[in-house]
């Protein structure tokens, strides 16, 4: 079976974020939906899928993904923005009037652009306020030529500056960007004027994969130091489906009750998938279940049906800033924290703050409530339910009986001792004298 | 509330019932004896004379010491006469008696040799033949297997004697051969707590008892009222007993008068025997049964629900409660009553550990530790055992009834001591 | 050669004096000789049932249509090593739902073979020796037909058939014999134990082994054949049984303890004829060789299990925990306190690898670094030894899994044969579809089982131990998988208890009938005897008589 285990572990992240797109749907009411426009196009490479997605989700943009292999020109009709990495699908575009976002390297020069490949070289990386400290590049695709508007700026090293993106008439490319790295958020900021999105996206940090089985203390400790420097988070809980009457879910409960007093945005993490969802009305409401429990024990979820780009704190710490408050970018993002890592929380709110970030409240969004912890005592009595078993008839009859016989058997024993003694003595008199 | 669940109701119930039964008649029959122990036995003015019967078929292994002790008896030579008969033997019984009438030429003893055509047809022909012969006022009936103590006649009949509404009184019997193997030890143990604590209990409380087939004496006068013995029935002396009830005399019984008998020492033997005795009661049961709504059976009611009791009800409940713990365990059957909590089974095994240890007390040498883990050994194999021998003596009896087969004696198979 | 084996030992002696010359011719007189006595001895029902089974398994698994087994995924690892490959590989219903007859050959160049966690076992020699002949007898070499493997399955189950009969029916009343083996037939030949020969599944090969050991195990202590003849046969059986599969290596200790044992409580009929002082003599050689020969299965039986890979770790830990120790006990928190893990774990309870959507991915570090880090196959062991109560509902549980021989899941017919996807034969089946499946799914039931069977052969010491190490061997498979993976791996891992419960039930109530005909037959004898006495000496004999 473990060949098929590969798979499944490949289409794993494919469903899950498929299914966060369902999700999307399902929480975002359908007449806004319509206003919208009609939802984006991903046609690319299943390695650079989720780096596109999650930026297009940054932008609390809806999109549909396409791989390669599954890709129909008729996909074409029910979208008019495309992002797409593939040149005959940004060629189908263009026929089809719309204006293709293409990203990398794979299309070939035309009357708008021409392409230059850059063996060893040094970049840095530059947009608006924000700076990169300079990264050296084995190979890359850079614009050599283009008939239109230039957008973000590359120096690389001696060869001097060419723009990161060209906008032309009839489509806009980005024949480079790389993951952990500026040139990736400024793809996300090309992508936000490419929708045609308005706004400022916010920052917020970010906890994580709390799961029920996390270090409880740990994670209270660091929402007691993001409290006491007034910095709201996000913290993303792992969906429990089973054994919500176990002790120990009433323990995890009471943890997200303390973090959602010291102002934590309860969001629900996206279900682990494996393999593909059978039933999906099935997790749904397993989901819904899960919601609702954690209603009854009073955490509150915040529902996320875009999620903000995660930004680590290894690329923030490489990005610099002309002005000294940070700034922001036209997206959301999240810069999670490292409860296990080598730093300490303490240490991790230091740097963010010396940063100047503008950290969001998420909550907000939602709702102005604020929450009070009130700690809830946990049923450590709890009897587990074995696989099998049926209660008992007559129970009543059986107790008293019992009771009753207990008396009985226990006086006649009484009295038998006492006959025992008296028989033990006469036994001596008459066999020992 | 479910077929399962009401057998388990009601078996459980009866056991429970049957225990506190249990528990008061030891708890009586424990008064008498020490009631006993302080009172004397009744002199005796004169002797009367008597005739003491041993029926005996191929008993040439134990009879020499059997007939010697009931010769030593202290009771007058004069004044009683022993007659052995010695019933369709193939071995040199005959010639053993001869013997012993020439060492003993001072003592009536009269050997009686029939064979399989003047005799052999069960222990109650045999005795109706030596009674035909017997001259004494009264009978007294002892086992080839048996020695009785020196006293036990005089006491037997001294007890008779000092009471005219009495119809026989019987002996307490034990064990010989206790030490011989566990089947042995567990029957000394039962003897000592079953047969004769609960018949000095049913005595206590009832003034019942039944004749336990030796070691008695009865008056002449009954056994020619009630036409000797009956020779169809395989227990005979229950049936003589509610007979003697019935005609308004009383058993008693005087623990004093000891006899030591030989019980089986291997399983299948004992398993032969008890079943006969179960064969037999359920006979006597079932002929008696009928009266005892009727006047002149009101005071064996008692003994006829008791043994109703014991034989269907206790035997019917033991084996509902075992075959359902039996059907839980293997899955088919699956009760879901309630039950007992473990204390109260725990305790009520302790309670028949401490019941029967009690009995122990009364007897010389039988006060020690190993008796006591012999008594809970048995209540995990002995009492099965009697379990199984009781539905067995059950079905026999049924399939007697169905197909009117006649019932069949089995002689119980002698030792070498 | 089957006949010069199986002959009961009619010793010829006193060949000693005779010159070289003589001697030459005479044993050609004798071996002709022989090998008529040899074919008059071969045991009728035995061959009988064989014939008759050798007919039923082949209309199943040689003739359209075609029985078999379909994959589970399973098969991948056993066939790549012998360069097949299957035919429908890349399709969507490659799995579960039909069992292919044919199977490609890789030509050339097999790139799978390197680096995974591939098995090579027991069963691989049987595969290639298949393929061996499927090249011989067809002209496409490209192709396997599996149904050269599974006639050669077929082959060998004729032997398992013909020694179990030969040891069941002997000393049976004519007709009871033929009614035993008929009884057998229905058993042992039952399709959902033979279509496992139509595939790669090791069951087949298992289930032919492991009967084949039993039964020369068990005519050993008839005391009819050769011992050595015997030992030789059980060996080899043993080691295949051991060796392919690494759930089957408590089989090999189990067998070799009781090889060891069983060297002390049979005679060799040869040895019977000898002086007592040779007697004594050959009577030490042949323990000694048994116990080295036990020693020897018992350290195959620990190789196989450190030799043959073994792949799904943490598929296995993790039922082991979630789906046995967590699931039976009353607090599956002190349990995993037992073990040092964090409690909160207990939210996994009941939870099973393969769900779609878990709490946490089972291959996930965290739990690779703070749950399966703290418990191994020992610790497993350890706790169900101090917690009893909760091994017994364990094995209780398990029982709900017990008595479905046939996978329920797997189908039984090639692509091309047009049945529904996942359809099963129900050709010969009714041993397995009914007669068991109406059998109490307890433990209690099995404990009973065992041990009403084991008292009545108190009286057959050899025989109640070759018995008791089969109920072992049942239990030990039941055991291990509790152990290694909780009630999730308990389907595969009954195969052999089921087979044990089958085999055994059918030994036992074919010992029934054979006591019952032999006691029929008896008091038939005696009756008359005793009538005849009676006539003889009436006046002596009856004997009805008093008691105490």
């Amino acid at each position: 079976m473990s060949a098929r285990r590969g798979v499944y572990r490949r289409l794993r992240a494919l469903l899950a974020a498929a299914l966060a797109i369902i999700a999307a749907f399902a929480v975002y009411p359908a007449a806004s939906l319509a206003e919208q426009e009609k939802p984006v196009l991903i046609v690319c490479e299943s390695g650079e899928q989720f780096l596109l997605e999650a930026l297009l989700s940054a932008c609390s943009t809806p999109y549909t993904a396409v791989l390669r292999a599954d890709y129909n020109k008729e996909a074409l009709g029910y979208t008019d923005k495309v992002v797409t990495t593939l040149a005959d699908v940004a060629s189908d575009a263009i026929k089809s009037g719309i204006t293709p976002l293409c990203v990398g390297d794979g299309f070939p020069g035309n009357n708008s652009v021409e392409f230059e490949t850059v063996y060893n070289t040094s970049v840095e990386v530059s947009f608006e306020e924000h700076t990169q400290i300079t990264r050296f590049i084995n190979s890359m695709s850079v614009l050599s030529a283009y008939n239109g508007e230039a957008f973000g700026k590359l120096t690389l090293g001696t060869r001097g500056d060419y723009p990161f993106a060209a906008i032309c008439a009839d489509a806009w490319y980005v024949p480079w960007f790389m993951d952990g790295d500026l040139s990736y958020l400024l793809l996300g900021e090309l992508i936000h004027r490419y929708i045609e999105a308005d706004g400022v996206g916010e920052m917020f940090v970010l906890i994580d994969e709390i799961y029920p089985f996390s270090d409880f203390e740990a994670i209270k400790e660091a929402a007691d130091v993001l409290y006491s420097n007034g910095i709201p988070f996000i913290a993303r809980i792992m969906p429990v489906y089973t054994n919500m009457d176990y002790p120990s879910f009433q323990r995890y409960a009471d943890m997200l009750r303390y973090i959602q007093a010291k102002n934590a945005s309860i969001v629900v993490h996206d279900p682990v998938v494996i393999g593909e969802v059978t039933d999906a009305e099935l997790l749904s409401e397993n989901l819904a279940t899960f919601d609702e429990t954690l209603e009854e024990l009073n955490i509150f979820t915040l529902p996320m049906p875009f999620r903000p780009l995660t930004l680590p704190q290894a690329t923030l710490a490489n990005l610099g800033s002309e002005n000294k408050p940070f700034g922001s970018f036209a997206f959301d993002t999240m810069i999670p924290l490292e409860l296990d890592g080598e730093r300490t929380v303490l240490e991790q709110t230091d740097t963010l703050n010396k940063r100047w970030l503008t950290i969001g409240s998420y909550m907000e969004r939602y709702t102005s409530e604020r929450y009070l912890y009130a700690p809830v005592e946990v049923n450590e009595d709890y009897t587990y339910l074995l696989i099998k078993g049926e209660a008992p008839i007559f129970e009543n009859f059986f107790s008293v009986g019992n009771n009753v016989l207990l008396v009985i058997v226990g006086s006649s024993l009484v009295v038998f001792t006492a006959l025992f003694f008296i028989g033990y003595r006469l036994y001596r008199r008459k066999f020992f004298r | 509330m479910g077929f399962v669940n009401a057998l388990a109701f009601g078996a459980i119930l009866s056991i429970w019932l049957l225990l506190l039964v249990n528990v008061s008649l030891t708890v009586a029959g424990y008064v008498y004896y020490s009631k006993t122990e302080h009172t004397d036995v009744p002199a005796l003015k004169d002797y009367p004379m008597v005739s003491v019967m041993i029926p005996a078929h191929n008993e040439a292994m134990v009879i020499v010491q059997t007939v010697t002790a009931i010769l030593h008896f202290d009771y007058p030579a004069s004044r009683y006469e022993v007659i052995v008969i010695n019933d369709n033997s193939s071995d040199n019984s005959a010639e053993l008696l001869e013997n012993l009438k020439r060492l003993y030429p001072e003592h009536t003893l009269k050997i009686i040799n029939t064979d399989n055509v003047t005799g052999g047809k069960g222990k109650s022909n045999a005795l109706n033949i030596g009674y035909a012969q017997a001259v004494g006022d009264i009978i007294a009936i002892y086992d080839a297997d048996n020695t009785p103590e020196r006293g036990a006649l005089k006491i037997l009949v001294s007890e008779l004697m000092n009471d005219d509404t009495l119809g026989a009184v019987i002996g307490k019997f034990r064990t010989r051969n206790r030490s011989v193997s566990l089947l042995t030890r567990f029957i000394n143990i039962e003897t000592l707590a079953f047969q004769w604590m609960a018949q000095a209990g049913r005595w206590q409380l009832f003034r019942l008892c039944t004749i336990p087939g030796t070691n008695f004496v009865i008056r002449r006068t009954i056994l020619d009222a009630i036409g000797g013995w009956d020779e169809k029935a395989l227990a005979d002396d229950t049936e003589i007993s509610f007979r003697i009830y019935m005609m308004g005399y009383k058993i008693k019984l005087q623990p004093k008068a000891v006899t030591w008998e030989q019980e089986p020492q291997v399983l299948g033997v004992w398993f032969k025997q008890r079943k006969r005795w179960v064969k037999g009661n359920l006979y006597v049961l079932a002929k008696f049964l009928p009266m005892v709504f009727k006047k002149e059976a009101k005071y064996i009611r008692f003994d006829i629900i008791y043994y109703l009791c014991i034989y269907l009800l206790l035997l019917f409940s033991l084996l509902v409660s075992d075959a359902l713990l039996l059907g839980d365990f293997v899955g088919l059957v699956h009760s879901t009553l309630a039950g007992f909590s473990l204390l109260l089974w725990l305790m009520a095994i302790l309670l028949f550990v401490v019941g029967t240890y009690i009995t122990v007390t009364t007897e010389r040498g039988e006060l020690n530790f190993s008796n006591f883990f012999l008594i809970m050994l048995m209540y995990f194999t002995y009492s099965k055992l009697w379990m199984i021998v009781a539905a067995a003596g059950f079905i026999d009896f049924a399939i007697d009834k169905v197909f009117k087969r006649k019932a069949k004696w089995y002689k119980t198979e002698r030792f070498s001591s | 050669m089957v006949i010069w084996l199986f002959t009961e030992y009619k010793g010829e002696r006193m060949e000693a004096n005779l010159s070289s010359d003589a001697k030459a011719r005479r044993k050609q007189k004798v071996n002709i000789l022989r090998i008529e006595q040899r074919l008059k001895t071969l045991s009728f029902p035995a061959v009988l049932a064989t014939v008759i089974s050798i007919i039923i398994v082949s209309i199943a698994l040689l003739f359209e249509p075609v029985v078999g087994l379909a994959d589970n995924g399973d098969f991948y690892r056993i066939i790549t090593p012998v360069n097949l490959y299957k035919l429908d590989r890349n399709s969507d219903d490659e799995f579960m739902s039909y069992a292919s007859t044919r199977f490609g050959v890789l030509e050339y160049y097999n790139e799978s073979q390197e680096g995974s966690a591939l098995l090579i076992s027991s069963h691989t020699p049987f595969i290639v020796l298949a393929r061996a002949l499927d090249s011989i007898f067809t002209n496409d070499p490209l192709v396997f037909d599996i149904r050269f493997l599974g006639a050669l399955m077929i082959l060998l189950f004729a032997f398992a058939m013909y020694l179990i009969i030969d040891y069941v029916t002997h000393g049976i009343q004519r007709y009871a014999a033929l009614f035993v083996a008929l009884m057998g037939v229905f058993v042992l030949a039952d399709t959902g134990y033979t279509a496992f020969f139509n595939s790669f599944f090791a069951e087949g090969l298992v289930y032919i082994s492991y009967i084949i050991a039993i039964a020369s195990a068990l005519l050993m202590t008839q005391n009819r054949y050769n011992a050595y003849t015997m030992l030789i046969i059980f060996m080899i059986s043993s080691i295949i049984l051991t060796a392919s599969k690494q759930q089957n290596a408590p089989t090999g200790v189990i067998l070799g303890l009781m090889l060891a044992v069983l060297g002390f409580l049979i005679k060799d009929p040869k040895t019977q004829e000898l002086a007592s002082e040779l007697k004594k003599r050959a009577r030490t050689k042949m323990r000694a060789i048994f116990a080295v020969c036990g020693a020897a299965l018992c350290v195959i039986g620990v190789a196989s299990y450190l030799l043959i890979p073994q792949e799904y770790v943490t598929i296995n830990a993790y039922h082991a925990m979630t789906r046995g120790i967590m699931m039976t006990s009353t607090d599956p928190e002190e349990a995993l306190e037992h073990f040092d893990i964090s409690e909160q774990y207990d939210l996994l309870n009941k939870s099973i690898y393969y769900e779609e959507t878990p709490l946490i991915d089972p291959e996930s570090p965290k739990l690779k670094a703070e749950f399966y880090s703290n418990y191994s196959f020992i610790s497993i062991c350890t706790y169900y030894i101090t917690h009893f109560d909760a091994f017994l509902r364990m094995l209780e549980l398990s029982m709900d899994n017990v008595w479905l021989v046939r996978p329920a899941m797997l189908g039984n017919f090639d692509r091309d044969a047009g049945f529904e996807p996942g359809a099963q034969t129900t050709f010969f089946t009714a041993y397995t579809d009914f007669a068991r499946r109406s059998m109490p799914r307890t433990i209690g039931f099995v404990v009973i089982w065992g041990l009403v069977i084991l008292g009545c052969c108190w009286k057959n010491k050899p025989k109640m131990l070759v018995l008791g190490a089969a109920m072992c061997v049942g239990l030990s498979q039941m055991i291990v998988s509790i152990i290694g993976a909780g009630d999730a791996d308990i389907s595969k891992h009954i195969f052999l208890f089921n087979v044990t419960f089958d085999m055994i039930s059918f030994i036992a109530i074919s010992a029934v009938i054979k006591s019952l005909f032999t006691h029929l037959h008896f008091s038939k004898a005696k009756q008359k005897r005793v009538k005849k006495s009676k006539s003889k000496q009436r006046g002596q004999e009856q004997a009805p008589s008093q008691a105490i």
